[in-house]
This record gives C-alpha cells, structure tokens and sequence, in this order.
C-alpha cells in the first residue's frame, strides 16, 4: 500500500485505538504495526502532532515490571475528530467501493 | 542495530530540535524499547519493527517545523540546562565539562567571597574613619593639599571597595546560572 495513504490512515487508526481505553506508547505502536505494515517508529513522531493539537492529553502511571508510564488518553476534542475521521473513512471507501464490486451497477 | 546505535542516530537527527523536546523523544523510545524486551523482543527486533531512525526523526522535525513552537534552529541559545543523551556525543560532553568547571569556578570565588565582602565594606567605610582623622588634622594642620590628599583618598579606597564587591557578586551569579544548579 501507498505510504502517504497509509500515513493519513494512522491517524483514525490511533484516535479510534484511544477511544477503546488509554493506552501507553509501545502498546499503540505493537497494536498498529500488527495490522498495518508501517514502520512502528513513525506512530511517536504523529502521537507527538496529536498532543499538541489538542486531541489527546497524557499522564504517568505506574507499571507493575518498572517504572511509570506515559499514557494517552483521548479528549473530548479528540473524540470529536475521531468521529468525523471515522464518517469521512466510510464515506469514502464506500465510494471507493461502487467502482470495485462485480455486483454494483 | 541495537537500542544504543538506534537511539544515538535518533538523538543526532534531532540536533536542531530545542534540547528538552529533544530528550522527551529520546525518553519515549527508551519506555519502548523497555515494553518490547519485557515481551521478550530482542533489542534488534525493535529496532526492525521501528524502522529507520533517520526518517522517524526527519518526521519529527517536520511536526515540529509545522506547529512553530520553537524558533528557527539557528536562532537558539544553547541550553546547558539540558539533559543529554549518552556519552559519545561531542555536545553533551562539552555541556557536562563547561558546566563542571563553571561548578569550580563557583566554590573558588564563594570561599574567596568570605574574605573579600568584609574586606570591601571596610573599604567602603573607610572615609569615615578618613574624615574624622581629617577633622583632627586640619584642627592642627589646616593645609589644603591635606584636605585635598585626605579627599581623594576617601574616593579611592571606597571605589576599591565598592568594584571589589560588585565583581565579586557577578562572578559568583555568574558561575551559579552557568553551572546550572
């Protein structure tokens, strides 16, 4: 897959990660990089843009194995742009799809 | 590569970076590459899932550029403040060593500030005792190039008095901000 699509991808992809719980880096980084073949490192630098846009704020929690964590977690503006991500994603595969399908018109 | 050569590469692409941004980034890989290897990952295998520290920094940088929180690279101050990453690199060390000597510097002009700072007030004060010398003088003597020696005198000791204390007060703010206590 094309590396620009995929980049503005990642985006809906983190902000929807984020809206099923908190999560810490390595953990979005492992859950992306398992279903998209992207170069994990690439997820610090858009969690970075993201913050400081406002879409999510973080904060340190211990972990049990050693020292705290920074964790993520989605605000109400980022929840908000996770949904109008989310509208703009199936709006547009669905397009996509009426030129792909043997079974449309 | 491992996490030393991945993390080191990452820290020199992200020199143009202002230092406390820089070692936020360089703190966030290292809890990464903390998870992985508590998940039993090599330190290779990380690195190979993270991908090239070049383009990951250049992706920093543009973030960075776009968002115009921070100046013009050429345009900073460098912040010996700054916490920096690993041992090698030529930067780092030079901050640690000015910031060792400026810390130096600092203790050798506090011990000396003990005896200087009394030694410039009793400077400063010794147109008093000058005067009352003077009224007892001209009572006798009542010359004018007594009064004028006496004058002068006076003006001299207490500017001595007054640049020793001064000096001494800069030189120590001085060595206390450089050396980043």
């Amino acid at each position: 897959m094309n590396t620009q699509f995929k980049k503005g991808v990642l985006e809906l992809c983190v902000l929807s990660l984020l809206k099923q719980g908190d999560k810490y880096g390595y953990e979005l980084a492992d859950s992306v990089g398992r279903q998209i073949d992207i170069s994990e490192g690439s997820i610090y630098p858009l969690l970075k843009r993201l913050r400081a846009e406002g879409y999510f704020e973080v904060y340190l929690k211990e972990s049990p194995s050693g020292p705290a964590r920074k964790y993520y977690r989605l605000t109400p503006k980022g929840a908000d742009m996770q949904v109008h991500l989310e509208n703009e994603w199936r709006e547009f595969t669905a397009s996509v799809s009426t030129f792909l399908g043997g079974d449309s018109e | 590569m491992n996490k030393t050569e991945f993390l080191q590469e990452l820290y020199n692409h992200l020199l143009p970076l202002p230092a406390d941004e820089r070692s936020e980034i360089i703190a966030d890989f290292e809890d990464h590459f903390q998870a992985g290897l508590e998940r039993g990952k090599t330190e290779e295998q990380i690195c190979a899932e993270l991908g090239n520290p070049y383009t990951c920094a250049l992706q920093f940088l543009r973030t960075s550029d776009t968002q115009q929180t921070a100046p013009p690279p050429q345009y900073q101050t460098p912040t010996p403040a700054a916490p920096p990453y690993g041992k090698s690199t030529p930067q780092a060390v030079y901050d640690r060593r000015n910031k060792t000597l400026w810390a130096i510097l600092f203790f050798i002009v506090l011990v000396c500030a003990v005896g200087v700072y009394p030694a410039c007030i009793a400077l400063m004060l010794c147109p008093i005792a000058i005067l009352i010398a003077a009224i007892a003088a001209v009572a006798f003597v009542p010359t004018g190039m007594m009064v004028g020696l006496m004058v002068s005198l006076s003006v001299f000791l207490f500017s001595m008095g007054l640049f020793g204390f001064l000096l001494t007060t800069w030189l120590l703010k001085l060595s206390y901000r450089r050396a980043g206590f």
